[in-house]
């Protein structure tokens, strides 16, 4: 069902996109990993992988439909890749169904849940695979050095990434212009934002009519995450397999601080109930009543039918640092596939040839810079589309990988945070609440 | 239930009694009429309930083999305060919502039973709701309840009433969700017309004779001769209520501050969230326990209160 | 009340026809009010079906989108081409409908007439089938149907249906068992056997449970997307409701609100048909007709 639970933070915290990969060819890959899985007649070697994506909606569902059609056109005679799509909610449940009935598909796309599969070993080393195709790894072409948190055991890519997703700043150009106030750039600081915001706000209480800035995805822990690391904190001690969450480290409750100060003290951004209030069901600056916001990169398409002239950012420095967040799309293979080699050269593909078809799609933004930063891509795009995308070199994953991650979001973090943004606890109790009850459930161990 | 009673006091422990051929032949249509239910019990659902209440005992993740805990996550479940707080929402949701229900649906029910222009169409708006699927449904209740657009706060405000943030309000979440139950009671409207339907018109022309009053009418008659239905929509609702899924996940997802956070909520967070499916199977075995105890309590007073015809004369 | 006043003719208000007239209109109005509450909703459907992008988000709410946007039902249907998979989903609605109709009121039957051992046990026990939440058995369910190899076929949700469903079965044997035992005692004495006393008695005259039955079965299974998502995966089998689930985005790509409002009002159409044209059975007088037939 549609927003399963609902809250923004939920959804879009579960939701990480990317992508990946790079990869080499398959018949250099076939060597190292032995199963040649052809049950058909020895002549008739033709590979079916079994392909499973999560729905996003008719139009970037059909992309995706056209895709596996172009591969299986390119690959005649030798892959075939049979690809479904469920909805959210089931994706998740038909691939854990399928891991129980011991007939698991070849490869699927990933998100968080999939860290718990590797955890629990039914994921498939690819680093042979990659190893084979060097030009997946061309230091020119992909920001390789952010790979390292898919090599879930420190040294072998577990997924491959084909496209990112990045934290950005929007903002809506008519309002900042009758304000007489600049578009924020690359530049633009957490103090311009608090002076502009202080001019763009019509109105007091349950009477405002136009807000500056909207905390948007700053709601989110992955949100607020990025000003704690530019304060210098982190919500964890790592992100692959955090041993500890350290909330009330002072950076981390600064920075919650801040952003409750923003809501409750200063009032320069709107609580929920006074978003909800002046834009049900939509975001304030999608309803041209909030002039800036904090957001994803996949809210770019939603925006494209508003009715008022809008630009993107970077996040703004906190002084002089910037450390967003991003998240990759990618695919991830069974350990159990019959056909690995078929399964990577379709990721491998998707991360390589594939990936102007993405960027003229509009639907993701592709990893290789060729395409990334094709006029195609350009197209249609927000004037400071380029800067807001160049800024995943000073980013940090927006997630943390643990088989107990989900109970550690629902149960610790969404609750207390809720509390806070609330204005019913302190930032300094909601991070004791958050450490202790984090704590617990990651001495569980995995 | 209060039959089987009956037939173990007829015969007793260890003895195999002579049966009549007419009666051989009773108990062998019986099971022929039942054979269909009693192969798909066998079939399609003791298994799997059967391999859950196993599971109960083990820890697994659906992706591998389970492994047995014994006790441990029925002993860990005592200790959950969110499993506590889940059980305090469902039981409040139920002791409001199920006799709630069935006023608003028997109401609904005598009023669309009566020769009012248009019943036809009036009795399909009624039954409408029930309808729509789930994937419009969310957006439609966080529409109706948005705090200053929703129709519900326009149609308070019209009557001089500042309605609440009902879904971001933790006091007020789990009344909307009450309320949107409300909206879909033309399931159990429709039993009732549908038993309405049996209720003889003999009956009420001979009362009129009589004189009786439009209330004594209701009172004497028509609630005794649909009490097998009300008798029906209980056992349901309970079930159902205990059970409540859909509302709450799609309307708050268990928000704000767990306030909505129904049992079967929390424990389907426990199973396909968390991938704890044996404590999810442990804690659908206590709920199950508590629906049974109900159901079994309103069976047992059920003569007190359900007429059957059929068994004015087995009584006489 | 003296001698003058009975005398003269009640005022019409007072009659019984009078009375029974102030009856009528006052339950209408109260209908009528009802009605409008729970029809709200389904304006608000049509009319964000029938607006722009733009209208969907605007401030205040746009109740009449002018000029209205007919163009988003033709994309509705251009996007999931519901005729496409009607026949999936009328298919698979008439084998549940026949099936559940036909073991339903059977075992109904045997369990609210007969008394044998166990039959009471076994009541009990599919009652208590519907009170374990479906979370918890699913994932033995798949494993069955899986192990069946019915698993991408339409087996898992027709063929139950043919075996009972304790939600109907209970719902019938409440009906059951208010029908006068008498009539059955004297079909019995003219030679007939179980079989034929519940079918040519026991059905004709539970014509509104039976009617309600299929109303219920249809809707429920024409709304079901839960079970052919996970029972088929191929895009050839999709049925209507599955193809609306497509509609609902994912944690990052919205809705968009306007098709799906549009093609959830087009989805509406079967059922609703469906509920009037069964409105037949619903007439009071059947029981008596039955009767006398």
């Amino acid at each position: 069902m549609f927003t399963p639970l609902s809250r923004r933070e939920f959804l879009k915290s579960t939701a990480a996109g990317a992508m990946l990969l790079a990869t080499g060819s398959l018949a250099s890959c076939a060597a190292p990993l032995a199963p040649t899985a052809q049950d058909g007649a020895p002549g008739a070697a033709v590979q079916v992988v079994r392909a499973l994506m999560w729905s996003n909606g008719p139009i970037i569902d059909d992309n995706f439909k056209k895709r596996a059609a172009d591969f299986n056109e390119l690959h005649k005679g030798a892959i075939e890749i049979n690809l479904q799509l469920l909805p959210w909610d089931q994706y998740w449940s038909k691939i854990d169904l399928s891991y129980a009935a011991r007939d698991p598909y070849d490869i699927y796309f990933w998100d968080i849940q999939a860290y718990g599969h590797y955890k629990a070993g039914l994921l498939r080393n690819l680093q042979p695979f990659v190893d084979a195709a060097p030009e997946l790894m061309d230091p020119e072409q992909y920001p390789v050095a952010l790979y390292d948190v898919w090599r879930f055991d420190g040294e072998n890519l577990y997924a491959l990434p084909e496209n990112f997703q990045i934290l950005a700043f929007y903002y809506n150009k008519d309002l900042l212009d009758q304000a007489g106030l600049p578009y924020p750039d690359e530049n633009y600081t957490w103090d311009a934002l608090i002076e502009a915001s202080k001019q763009l706000k019509q109105g007091e209480g349950d009477q405002v009519t136009q807000w500056g800035f909207d905390l948007g995805d700053l709601h989110a822990w992955w949100g607020a995450q990025t000003l704690a690391w530019a304060m210098g904190g982190a919500f964890f001690d790592r992100i692959v397999e955090p041993t500890r969450m350290q909330m009330s480290d002072p950076p981390n409750v600064q920075a919650l601080q801040f952003l409750q100060d923003l809501l409750w003290k200063d009032n320069l951004a709107p609580t929920f109930s006074q978003a909800e209030f002046l834009a049900p069901g939509t975001s304030l600056f999608q309803a041209g009543k909030a002039a800036m916001l904090v957001a994803g990169s996949w809210s770019l398409s939603g925006y494209k039918d508003v009715a008022f002239n809008w630009g993107i950012a970077p996040l703004p420095k906190w002084i002089d640092t910037r450390v967003p967040a991003f998240w990759f799309g990618g695919w991830v293979i069974t350990r159990d596939s019959k056909a690995p080699e078929g399964a990577f050269e379709f990721a491998r593909w998707s991360a390589t040839d594939y990936q102007q078809t993405m960027a003229v799609n509009h639907d993701w933004i592709p990893l290789r810079k060729e395409a990334r930063e094709s006029a195609a891509m350009f197209e249609g795009m927000p004037d400071g589309f380029d800067i807001t995308l160049a800024s995943i070199f000073e980013a940090r994953l927006g997630d943390v990988y643990h088989s107990r991650s989900q109970e550690l979001l629902n149960e610790a973090i969404f609750p207390n945070l809720e509390q806070l943004w609330a204005n019913k606890i302190t930032a300094a109790q909601a991070a004791a609440q958050m450490d202790e009850k984090g704590n617990q459930i990651l001495q569980k161990g995995a | 239930m209060a039959e089987i009673v009956k037939e173990a006091h007829l015969y007793p422990r260890g003895v195999r009694p002579r049966l009549s051929r007419w009666r051989r032949r009773e108990i062998l249509d019986a099971y022929l009429f039942i054979s269909p239910t009693v192969i798909g019990l066998l079939v399609f659902l003791l298994g799997p309930i059967i391999a859950s209440a196993v599971l109960s005992f083990t820890d697994y993740d659906i992706l591998t083999a389970p492994a047995w805990v014994g006790l441990d996550n029925y002993i860990q479940l005592f200790q959950d305060g969110l499993f506590w707080q889940a059980l305090r929402v469902s039981v409040i949701y139920s002791v409001i919502s199920v006799p709630l229900g069935l006023a608003l649906s028997l109401g609904a029910a005598l009023l669309l039973n009566q020769k009012i222009r248009g019943v036809a169409i009036l009795r399909s708006i009624y039954y409408m709701p029930t309808i729509i699927s789930g994937v419009a449904v969310a957006m439609l209740w966080r529409w109706l309840f948005n705090a200053q657009f929703g129709m519900v706060n326009i149609l308070l405000g019209k009557i001089g009433i500042r309605g609440p943030m009902w879904l971001t309000d933790e006091r007020w979440a789990l009344t909307a969700i009450i309320i949107a139950s409300f909206w879909g009671l033309g399931g159990a409207m429709l039993i009732y017309l549908a038993g309405l339907q049996g209720i003889p018109s003999e009956l009420y022309e001979a009362a009129e004779i009589d004189g009786a009053t439009e209330q004594a009418k209701f009172r004497y008659i028509t609630l005794p001769m649909i009490s097998h239905v009300t008798f029906f929509n209980l056992v349901l609702g309970i079930i159902g209520a205990l059970q409540l899924f859909t509302d709450a996940y799609v309307m708050t997802g268990g928000g704000p501050n767990n306030a909505t956070l129904f049992l079967s909520l929390y424990l389907y967070r426990q199973a396909f969230l968390y991938l704890k499916m044996g404590y999810a199977s442990a804690m659908a075995w206590v709920l199950f326990a508590i629906v049974l105890i109900l159901t079994l309590l309103v069976f047992k007073s059920s003569p007190m209160w359900v007429y059957y015809e059929s068994e004015r004369r087995r009584a006489a | 009340m003296n001698a003058t006043q009975r005398h003269r003719p009640l005022p019409f208000w007072r009659t019984k026809r009078g009375q029974e007239r102030i009856r009528l209109t006052l339950s209408t109005v109260i209908a009528l009010l009802g009605a409008s509450l729970l029809i709200l909703p389904f304006y608000w459907m049509i009319s964000t079906a029938l607006k722009t992008p733009a209208q969907v988000f605007a401030l205040p709410p746009v109740w009449f989108p002018i000029p209205p946007q007919f163009g988003n039902f033709v994309e509705a249907v251009t996007l999931i081409p519901m005729h496409l998979y009607a026949f999936n989903t009328f298919f698979i609605v008439f084998m549940v409908m026949i099936g559940t109709l036909l073991s339903c009121s059977l075992s109904a039957y045997g369990f609210a007439r007969f008394r044998a051992p166990g039959l009471d046990f076994i009541f009990l026990v599919l009652l208590a089938t519907m009170m374990l939440p479906g979370a918890v058995t699913l994932v033995p369910t798949y494993l069955l149907f899986n192990a069946l190899g019915w698993v991408n076929t339409f087996l898992p949700l027709i063929v139950p249906a043919y075996f009972g469903s304790a939600f109907f079965i209970f719902l019938m044997r409440q009906f059951y068992l208010t029908i006068p035992i008498d009539l059955e005692d004297a079909a019995k004495i003219d030679g007939a056997n179980s079989f034929q006393i519940y079918w040519r008695i026991m059905l004709p005259l539970s014509k509104p449970v039976l009617a309600t039955v299929a109303v219920f079965t249809f809707v429920w299974t024409y709304n079901d997307f839960f079970s052919p998502l996970i029972y088929l995966t191929d895009e050839a089998h999709r049925t209507i409701a599955v193809a609306l689930s497509y509609f609902q985005g994912s944690p990052r790509v919205g809705p968009q609100m306007h098709i799906l409002m549009a093609a959830a009002a087009i989805s509406l159409a079967p059922p609703l048909v469906l509920f009037i044209a069964a409105q037949r059975y619903f007439v009071r007088g059947i029981v008596t007709t039955g009767i006398r037939g």
